[in-house]
């Protein structure tokens, strides 16, 4: 018997999703988080399912501590240590401002001023030591750290991404003189050019791996008192897991787990329909978030801001988020100009349909005057509440039907298509930014308000095909169920490719290499189930932006003239530049150790006896419509549908508008067809 | 125009700021020029066919330039003849359209279905384009034709073919001939993006609706912008800020904004401040009118940016001021210097009027710093960084320390990346101590900038203000402190006559260059802030225990 648990606790919902692999049944429990002791949600959940926990044989866990940790500025009472001269590096940012316009931005540093330090110590560029560590100044700062009543520590020397031997020894010093003081390096989190970007990413990874060390904890230890002997699992922002026990130390890795998990799922529903590239498209409450999947493997970023002046240097998958969700506010502004988002209801008061007081409309507001969703609808397999169409119609008459000169419906109407150009906008951005053609692209539409509108998503960025899986309201979780485990290397280089040997790649490559099997070996994992793939990160000498360019699994014979064949080809499939020219710089190495997990061997949709289809007034583009509502559970695989239908679970609504038609595949998905 | 609907306004509005942000992405990626990719000094927009004006600009583009380019445009359309699909021009001339020499503009005529429908255009900051400096910002040029190669619009690509002899005359003049090609490609990849998805989007939409959305957009911004004019009461308004020198002699360059409030419409008239300067700090007529506008978008952030915005406005900016300069006038200080000061004098001028909406005195110097030379292994080099400082203090909150220049948005190069590819070594980045004003919201921090210079010997030039008049403190509270540069030449501390300029200051290895920001004004009175934020300052070294005492002691 193989039992699996996938969970993702996200900001009002914890879900769950139980897979067994004899049945090939996945089963769904959606519960409220519990803010603040995530764990008690958690486990809710998983009790949730007549399954006692001795029997799972994996729990994977997508999670938003850190992330909430670094946005509330809720985290360990941390302190920065630098080299001397350089202990504003938080504040001074890289000298910006928040918005383009407007001079009243403010920002606030991690770690407070009070709390940086010096040491006496210089590192050159090149790695030269300029002035050696001075152990009286390392006794100093140890002396007053311990005095402030620190509980974490980061430390980030200048140019110790070449040379971080002093790193090393301060780190080794602070950890001997301050027992039960964390101190994490920026050599260990980030060995890469950019002392802010860097200090950043090592300041957070402080700031949260208390929290999160005692979070996964704590779950660890209630699942094992319930009778679960394995290792939980955490989702990592790469889409990767790592065990719990490793989820503390390297706790920066672990902010948007939730959403990487999201991505995984997207691909692995896509590539099973066989639609390999595919963007995701997750729609919830506040946000829109969405990701390239070219080739079934989401795109990765280097780096990403967490907030303002809070970017992180980690690999991660390449998530752009833009204010467009349920709850986004619509509104006339000014100039008599429709706007929707980024401003949120939220859910509290949320929509105005919600009757929590809200009054300002939503594109919820928007689909319930719409009839794309009911007032019978309930949120969450909880108990939820009834929705009220006369207030959702009231705020969208008064904030938006008057000012714009238009009727309720045509209002509301606007509002839904705006929202829609607005996600498609971000993702032609997305798109364009890594070379790619949306409409070569299949949508995964996803999150609670996705499958409403991912059909007509489609047609706003003229893809055909849209995926709709089979939980869509719970996603991540499934992407906790079948994401491998996946360690991230980095080594700088910073030199010319011309100056670089194939010798000198291959040991880099070999080392990672190495170290990660090694580490995946230590979680369990046998040789034939590691894979190793590598990555130079290169660029013109003169350039600041680099590109990504995939070596494959080979490490050796990485020639100057191999290596800048390769930049080539990758530069001009991105920029269609004309003239590529000039020296080549070769950035960084890196290496992603991946261990396969036994893959889901198959996914059944067990249709359930529904009554039969009933009916209801549905308004598109293109006028009003009676359309059948039909039951998801009662789905047979092959079976096709023709919009326009509306399909309703217990997780979401999917809208079909006219002129589409869907199938049901075996798994459980519907292949939706829009015409262009 | 009659069936136009709310919607299709809305949505066609996000497309073309789309196509202008996409254009900025592509440029920036790709560029050479780090000014362009990382300080984000460049901007891309869409700009009418008949007369240049601008219809869209890019969310991020660099704000001086949201009215320069249209300016630029129509230079080109002015003094070029028939166009053709796939011709690109590339002008860098000041006096048309531009701000300084470095600002390289390129401008390509968009054809839909054979008609020409539109302009796309960009503007990127070349790091070197000849000129007595290396980087362009000679302190003492006394012409133009000291500040570097000027072109006028000239046909860089013919239906796509690129005019290699253009190219070789930009090699041929700039330190850093590597460099051009790097950023033509970027800057001309960004346009033909743009072209593509302008487009797709005319076969969406028609060219018909489109037209009638950008008029509609146009007609909206104007009204927006009038809405808010109406809202600040009728009167004339004036200040005055006060500029150090302009490289040559030391006497001070007024910029005079006195701005009359009439309804829903205003005029800045700059007729009282200073004639035309010998000396760099000169400001051509197109950057003075963008500035004022960047002003403006500053107190009204909402208001989109197309030729609209400027309906309501008129600009008062004889050419017997040193605000509307002619060839053969120097201002290759116009762009970074002269820009931020009519920005705070139009802001001061206003706080005038509606001093619950304007901040306290921001820093509006950008100190830049151009280093020319060679590397221990014969590679040349230019090195230009330039920095941030304090904002003011303003109704709602303490300013921000090491904010970006009021007309920019760029970032400044990481300390290790300048250690990487130049000869310097940094001694300290940091927080400018007791550079912000007090007040009951304080100013934000300046920055102290200090490197030791490595290389064997090399070539200084800074073009910099705002070293006498410091940024004002506003509704009672104190200013900022102003900006205090400082060389260790042979180990003497040296000042530069004009303190804040100086060019072609020869650097050994072992010198020290050392700039030290503004701090941003105080606003609202000293006696009024909060004693836990006093305490706070005092905790996080913000204040020390003497200063608090003796201006906060009478509420501590």
């Amino acid at each position: 018997m193989e039992i699996v648990a996938g969970i993702d606790v996200g900001g009002t919902f914890t879900d769950v999703l139980l897979y067994h692999a004899v049945t090939g049944n996945l089963r769904l429990a959606k519960v409220f988080s519990t803010p603040g002791r995530q764990a008690d949600g958690l486990l809710t959940g998983l009790r949730q399912f007549d399954v006692p926990l001795g029997e799972l044989d994996a729990v994977v866990h997508g999670t938003t501590v850190a992330t909430n940790a670094v946005l509330e500025r809720k985290g360990s009472r941390t302190a920065l240590v630098t080299t001397r001269g350089f202990r504003d590096v938080l504040e001074l940012r890289r000298r910006d401002r928040p918005t383009t316009y407007g001079l009243t931005g403010t920002y606030r540093p991690l770690v407070p001023r009070s709390l940086s330090f010096e040491v006496d110590e210089r590192i050159d560029a090149q790695g030269r030591i300029v002035e050696p560590l001075s152990p009286e100044s390392v006794d100093r700062v140890a002396a007053a750290l311990r005095a402030s009543g620190v509980e974490s520590v980061a430390v980030c020397l200048l140019n110790s991404y070449v040379n971080a031997d002093h790193e090393r020894t301060l780190a080794y010093e602070l950890r001997r003189l301050l027992p039960g003081v964390e101190v994490t390096a920026s050599y260990e989190v980030c060995p890469e050019p950019g002392e802010f970007e860097r200090a950043t990413t090592t300041v957070v990874n402080a700031f949260v791996r208390a929290p999160m060390s005692r979070y996964l904890g704590a779950v660890q230890q209630r699942l094992e008192s319930d009778g679960f002997a394995r290792d939980v699992q955490v989702m990592q922002s790469n889409g990767g897991l790592i065990p719990a026990r490793r989820g503390g130390e390297l706790a920066v890795r672990t902010l948007l787990s939730g959403p990487a998990a999201g991505t995984v799922a997207a691909a692995a529903f896509g590539e099973a329909a066989g639609l390999p590239d595919v963007i995701s498209c997750d729609m919830g409450g506040t946000s829109f978030d969405v990701a390239l999947i070219p080739g079934g493997r989401p795109a990765v970023t280097a780096e990403s801001a967490i907030d303002y002046g809070v970017p992180i240097k980690v690999p991660m998958i390449d998530i752009t988020t833009i204010g467009a969700g349920g709850g986004s506010i619509a509104s006339v502004d000014r100039a008599g100009i429709l706007q929707v988002g980024p401003e949120s209801a939220g859910s509290d008061p949320g929509p105005a349909c919600y009757g929590r007081g809200g009054t300002r409309p939503t594109v919820t507001d928007a689909n319930i005057v719409l009839g794309r969703i009911t007032a019978e609808q309930r949120l969450g397999t909880q108990d939820g509440f009834a929705l009220d169409r006369d207030a959702a119609a009231d705020a969208i008459r008064t904030h938006v039907a008057e000012p714009l000169g238009l009727d309720v419906t045509a209002a509301a109407l606007a509002i839904i298509r705006f929202a829609n150009e607005k996600m498609a906008n971000a993702i032609r951005m997305v798109s364009v930014d890594k070379g790619h053609d949306p409409r070569e692209f299949a949508l995964v539409g996803f999150g609670g308000a996705g499958p409403m509108h991912v059909a007509e998503l489609a047609k706003a960025v003229g893809a055909t095909t849209v995926l709709v899986p089979p939980h869509p309201g719970a996603l991540s979780a499934y992407g906790c169920l079948i994401a491998d485990v996946k360690y991230d290397y980095v080594t700088a280089v910073g030199a010319e490719v011309e100056d670089c040997t194939a010798g000198g790649v291959e040991r880099i490559l070999a080392d990672q290499a190495e170290l990660g099997r090694k580490t995946l070996e230590a979680d369990g994992f046998a040789d034939s189930d590691i894979t190793v793939e590598h990555v130079a990160e290169m660029s013109f000498s003169k350039q600041l932006y680099s590109i990504r360019v995939p070596l494959g699994g080979e490490r050796e014979g990485w020639t100057p003239d191999r290596l800048g064949e390769e930049f080539h080809r990758e530069y001009l499939a991105i920029y269609q530049g004309r003239h590529p020219s000039g020296a080549i710089r070769l950035i960084s190495l890196r290496t992603v150790v991946t261990g396969r997990r036994k893959p889901l061997s198959h996914v059944t949709a067990t249709p359930s006896e529904h009554p039969e289809p009933r009916e209801r007034t549905v308004v598109f583009a293109d006028g009003s419509h009676t359309v059948p509502v039909l039951h998801r559970d009662s789905f047979q695989a092959g079976q096709t549908l023709h919009g326009p239908a509306i399909v309703e679970q217990s997780d979401t609504t999917i809208v079909l508008p006219p002129a589409t038609s869907a199938t049901v595949h075996e798994n459980g998905s519907l292949i939706v067809k829009v015409a262009s | 125009m009659t069936d136009l609907d709310p919607l299709s306004i809305a949505v066609i509005r996000g497309r073309l700021e789309q196509i202008a942000d996409e254009m900025d992405t592509v440029f920036e990626r790709m560029a050479f020029s780090p000014v362009i990719s990382d300080a984000w000094d460049r901007a891309d927009g869409i700009y009418s066919a008949t007369d240049g004006s601008m219809i869209v600009q890019g969310t991020r583009g660099l704000p001086i330039f949201v009215g320069t380019m249209q300016y630029t445009v129509a230079s080109v359309i002015a003094e070029t003849g028939e166009v053709r699909q796939g011709d690109t021009f590339i002008v860098n001339d000041p006096f048309a359209g531009g701000t300084h020499i470095m600002d390289t503009k390129m401008v390509r005529p968009f054809f839909y279905r054979g008609e020409l429908f539109a302009y796309l255009a960009n503007t990127g900051h070349w790091p070197d384009l000849g000129g007595r400096v290396p980087g362009g910002f000679g302190a003492a040029a006394t012409d133009c034709y000291q500040e570097g190669l000027r072109l006028p619009p000239v046909k860089l690509f013919s239906g796509d073919e690129l005019n290699t002899d253009i190219v070789a005359i930009l090699q041929t003049n700039s330190r850093l001939p590597e460099d051009v090609l790097g950023d033509i490609d970027a800057q001309a990849t960004a346009l033909r993006a743009g072209e593509t998805r302008l487009t797709e989007l005319l076969d969406e939409y028609g060219p018909e609706l489109v037209n009638a959305v950008i008029d509609a957009l146009r007609e909206r911004s104007a009204r927006q912008m009038r809405s808010h004019i109406a809202e600040i009461p009728d009167g004339t308004y004036r200040f005055v800020e006060e500029m150090d020198n302009d490289g040559i002699t030391d006497e001070v360059l007024r910029v005079d904004a006195r701005i009359t409030v009439a309804g829903d419409e205003l005029t800045i008239d700059f007729s009282e401040s200073s004639a035309p300067c010998q000396g760099p700090m000169n400001s051509v007529y197109a950057a003075t009118v963008s500035s004022s506008i960047v002003a403006i978008k500053h107190l009204f952030p909402d208001i989109p940016i197309n030729s609209g915005i400027f309906e309501p406005i008129t600009f008062v900016i004889p050419e017997t001021v040193f605000l509307n300069a002619k060839p053969p006038r120097p201002v290759a200080g116009c762009a970074a210097e002269t820009s931020q000061r009519i920005i705070t004098a139009v802001m001061g001028a206003l706080a005038e009027a509606a001093p619950d909406r304007v901040p306290a005195g921001s820093s509006a110097t950008v100190n830049n710093l151009s280093i020319g030379g060679v590397q221990e292994d014969g590679t040349p080099f230019v090195l230009y960084v330039f920095l941030g400082g304090g904002y003011g203090g303003h109704p709602g909150g303490d300013g921000l320390s090491n904010g970006c220049s009021l007309m920019s948005i760029g970032r400044v190069q990481s300390i290790e990346t300048l250690e990487q590819r130049y000869p310097l070594r940094f001694r300290k980045y940091g927080l400018r101590d007791g550079s912000a004003g007090h007040g009951r919201h304080r100013g934000g921090f300046g920055v102290h900038f200090e490197f030791e210079f490595t290389a064997s010997e090399g070539q200084a030039s800074l073009l910099g203000d705002q070293a006498k008049t410091a940024p004002v403190g506003r509704a009672g509270g104190t200013p900022g402190q102003t900006s205090s540069p400082w060389f260790r030449i042979d180990g003497e501390q040296v000042i530069l006559p004009m303190i804040s300029k100086g060019e072609n200051v020869s650097l050994r290895a072992g010198d020290i260059v050392c700039l030290r920001t503004p701090g941003g004004g105080g606003y609202g009175p000293i006696a009024e802030r909060d004693r836990d934020a006093v305490a706070t300052d005092i905790e996080h070294g913000y204040l020390d225990q003497e200063t608090a005492a003796r201006i906060y002691a009478p509420t501590a």
